[in-house]
């Protein structure tokens, strides 16, 4: 059944950028439970009265695989705590909204070939299968070079309240998006590592206060948020406690970087290798350089709906339907941009 | 006033002059006692007595029986001399009522001969003439009853023949080589078939002219050679001037080209010219020919305006016959371009709606603006709580701007998907 899951659903946007142009700029992504949000509970008020009613009917096997997945880690009804939000079809609070602050471009450069084009004549001699002359080499390296960085500014959703408050970790229903941070004070960079041990200010001889950084863990966050309370009947659930945080953030993690179109085709005659990027057998190969891919990847929480036991499990469905909404706007070298859900190839 | 023949012979009758006749007397005729010299065939002139309310022939020019004695009873055994030659004292002319042959006694009265063929002949060779008193508006009148035929005036410096009926000449007329001048047509039309027609000659008319409008009326003009007319000659193919020729009608000016071409020449240049073409069912073309094919312009300069009014919807424009601007009439006018379009203003250009500004590309909208100033970019069709003054139909690429690359850009990029896997059961 399902498990942990080691490798979430992907929701790919790539962005074709030219290759040596410095660019910056906010990324927007906003995802949220999508079903005309109108008329479904919240995904953990649902889940857990489904886990309730099941349970009660014994019938909990029926849907193990989303049950044993994170967050439920098929625990009994008795770990989730009842929000008391069934009839009130706040499926719209579950939402992610996340900011991010992307810099950088990528290098492109045609890959350098050791040793000499082997000939045709070579290449049958050697009793190679491709005998095209002037594409194959003994070795090979791309040193080409993806720089782009990325910094969560900020991310707001309704779940925060689960890690917060409600004191179980088993019920996995945040995960923290890790930000890479390093602050600088007058003696140099430091680099404490959040997932070290925490630095001990108190202790005698211990660390100096202002040094301290690494790599800090960007919980789910919640601020300014204002509750207008009952009576204006703006919404009973005061928002503003961390208590009352407990909608599902579907988003598990963001990652963005840069890649280009290479794929460096081998062939052998038993003893040494070949590589090429253009050869005429297939498979093809190829290795572009007038443009690369800035890849957003956002990763949505799931289960192992095809799970069939043992090895790592993948996420292929996700918990509830999603819309996901990404803006960018990029500052720099270039305007010569095109964003697309499928891999830029040509 | 004249008068009548019969007022004449009455007056003859009853002053005791003789009258004057052909064939007997009719009984009924005269009084006793009047005379009647009557022309009677096999006879001669016979003189006739009428008595006893009878005429009697008393005497004759011809051969005479015997003489009769006029008053004389029947019955009367008396002889005389009956035989013409037998008389004397013939000379003595003591009797002033006879004509006489030497024409020396001038006639009192009126002469009314027999008629016949040769009535009134002359016979003497050389001039024979009939002539008629000076300065009289009327010193002949040839006329039937009272109604003149032809009236000879005398009157000084007024001399001339009036002819009061139709004059018809069934011969053809010569008049030598005299002129024949001051001919007065003052009324009326000449009307015929062709002047010249079945007789032609040699000669020119100088003129022909009025002292005032007047008119020409006929068939047929013919000319062997040129109509000249001062500077217009109209030869069989060609009208030239040399001056301004004014084409002035009251109605219709009609020109009937079986080819359906009129062309327009300027000075005999018969490469460069313009055309007008009429095809079947009115189908025209208005053409300008240049020899070196560049220059054939053709202007069109109205002091008003210039009013083109197509029952067809369309109006064309185009370059060497390939269509370059079409022009749609129907309600809903269309200018159409085939070809890359451009339109140049030297100064301000201003494209003014009273309703929605729409611009499109390929039949897709692709800007408008409405006339509230707000303006939509590529068919911006949300309904908004209240326009923006800029809207945007966009995906994926919505915005850029920079000034090239390396510089300044920045660009808006957004992307938007579902979910296609999820739990399907979730809120059910």
């Amino acid at each position: 059944m399902g498990g942990y899951l080691s490798t979430p659903l992907s929701i790919k946007k790539y962005i074709k950028i030219p290759p040596r142009r410095l660019i910056s700029g906010f990324l927007h992504i906003n995802v949220i439970s999508h079903d005309d949000n109108d008329d479904k509970l919240d995904a953990y008020q649902w889940y857990r009265d489904e886990i309730d009613s099941h349970t009660t009917a014994g019938t909990l096997a029926s849907i193990a695989d989303w049950h044993s997945a994170d967050p439920w880690r098929a625990q009994a009804i008795g770990v989730f705590d009842d929000e008391g939000r069934a009839n009130k079809f706040l499926s719209f609070g579950d939402y992610d909204c996340l900011l991010f602050w992307v810099a950088g471009g990528m290098t492109i450069q045609t890959p350098i070939f050791t040793g000499s084009a082997w000939s045709k004549a070579a290449l049958g001699a050697a009793g190679y299968t491709d005998t095209t002359a002037g594409v194959w080499y003994s070795g090979i390296d791309d040193y080409c070079q993806n720089f782009v960085k990325y910094d969560l500014i900020s991310r707001m959703n309704n779940g925060y309240g689960h890690a917060a408050l409600m004191g179980d970790e088993v019920y996995n229903g945040t995960v923290a998006i890790t930000k890479n941070e390093f602050r600088s004070d007058e003696i140099g960079i430091s680099g404490f590592d959040s997932t070290s041990t925490p630095i001990d200010y108190d202790t005698a001889g211990g660390e100096v206060p202002n040094e301290h950084g690494g790599n800090f863990q960007k919980h789910i966050m919640s601020c300014g948020s204002h509750s207008t309370s009952a009576n204006t009947g703006d919404g009973d659930i005061d928002l503003s406690t961390a208590n009352k945080n407990t909608f599902f953030p579907p988003v598990q993690d963001v990652e963005v970087y840069g890649t280009h179109r290479l794929n460096i085709a081998t062939q052998t005659n038993g003893a040494t290798v070949l590589y090429s990027i253009s050869p005429t057998s297939t498979p093809a190969g190829y290795h572009l350089t007038d443009f690369w891919n800035l890849v957003i990847d956002i990763k949505i929480r799931g289960y192992d709906d095809s799970y069939t036991g043992g090895g790592s499990s993948d996420a292929d469905k996700e918990f509830f339907k999603s819309r996901v909404n990404v803006f960018f706007q990029p500052f720099g070298e270039t305007g010569n941009l095109d964003i697309s859900d499928t891999e830029h190839t040509s | 006033m004249a008068l009548t023949r019969e007022e004449r012979k009455l007056l003859h009758q009853k002053s005791q002059q003789p009258t004057f006749g052909s064939g007997k007397p009719d009984s009924r005729e005269g009084s006793d006692g009047d005379i009647s010299f009557r022309k009677v065939e096999g006879s001669g002139t016979v003189q006739y007595l009428k008595e006893n309310n009878d005429w009697t022939a008393i005497s004759s020019t011809g051969e005479m029986p015997v003489m009769r004695i006029g008053g004389g009873s029947s019955g009367g055994g008396s002889s005389g001399v009956s035989n013409h030659a037998s008389l004397s004292g013939l000379e003595s002319d003591d009797h002033d009522i006879y004509l006489l042959i030497d024409g020396s006694r001038a006639m009192t009265g009126d002469l009314s001969l027999g008629g016949g063929d040769g009535a009134l002949t002359f016979t003497v060779a050389g001039e024979n003439s009939i002539k008629i008193p000076d300065n009289q508006a009327s010193a002949l009148i040839i006329e039937e009853a009272n109604t003149a035929y032809l009236t000879f005036v005398t009157t000084n410096s007024g001399e001339k023949m009036q002819f009061h009926k139709a004059l018809d000449i069934d011969a053809v007329s010569d008049f030598g080589s005299n002129s024949m001048t001051n001919v007065n047509i003052d009324s009326g039309a000449i009307d015929g078939t062709a002047i010249g027609a079945s007789s032609q000659a040699a000669g020119d008319f100088t003129a022909i002219g009025a002292v005032a409008a007047g008119t020409i009326v006929g068939t047929t003009i013919d000319a062997t050679t040129d109509f000249t007319i001062d500077g217009l000659v109209l030869t069989a193919d060609t009208i030239t001037n040399d001056a301004a020729l004014t084409v002035d009608v009251a109605g219709d000016i009609i020109l009937d080209a079986n080819s359906g071409v009129t062309k327009f020449y300027l000075a005999g240049d018969t490469n460069d010219y313009a055309s007008l073409t009429v095809a079947a069912n009115g189908v025209t073309t208005l053409a300008t020919f240049d020899d070196g094919g560049t220059v054939g312009h053709l202007t069109l300069d109205a002091d008003g305006d210039i009013i083109l009014d197509a029952a067809g919807d369309d109006i064309y424009f185009k370059d060497a016959g390939s269509e370059r601007f079409r022009m749609d009439l129907d309600d809903t006018p269309t200018l159409a371009a085939t070809g890359a379009l451009t339109i140049h203003g030297s100064s301000t250009m201003t494209l003014d709606a009273t309703s929605d500004f729409i611009a499109k590309t390929n039949t897709r909208e692709v800007i408008k603006a409405n006339t509230s100033s707000n303006i939509y970019f590529h068919a911006y069709a949300q309904t908004l709580f209240n326009d923006y003054y800029i809207n945007i139909s966009a995906s994926n690429r919505h915005l850029t701007s920079g000034v090239s690359d390396f510089q300044q850009n920045y660009s808006w990029l957004g992307k938007h998907s579902v979910s296609t896997a999820y739990n399907t059961s979730f809120g059910t």
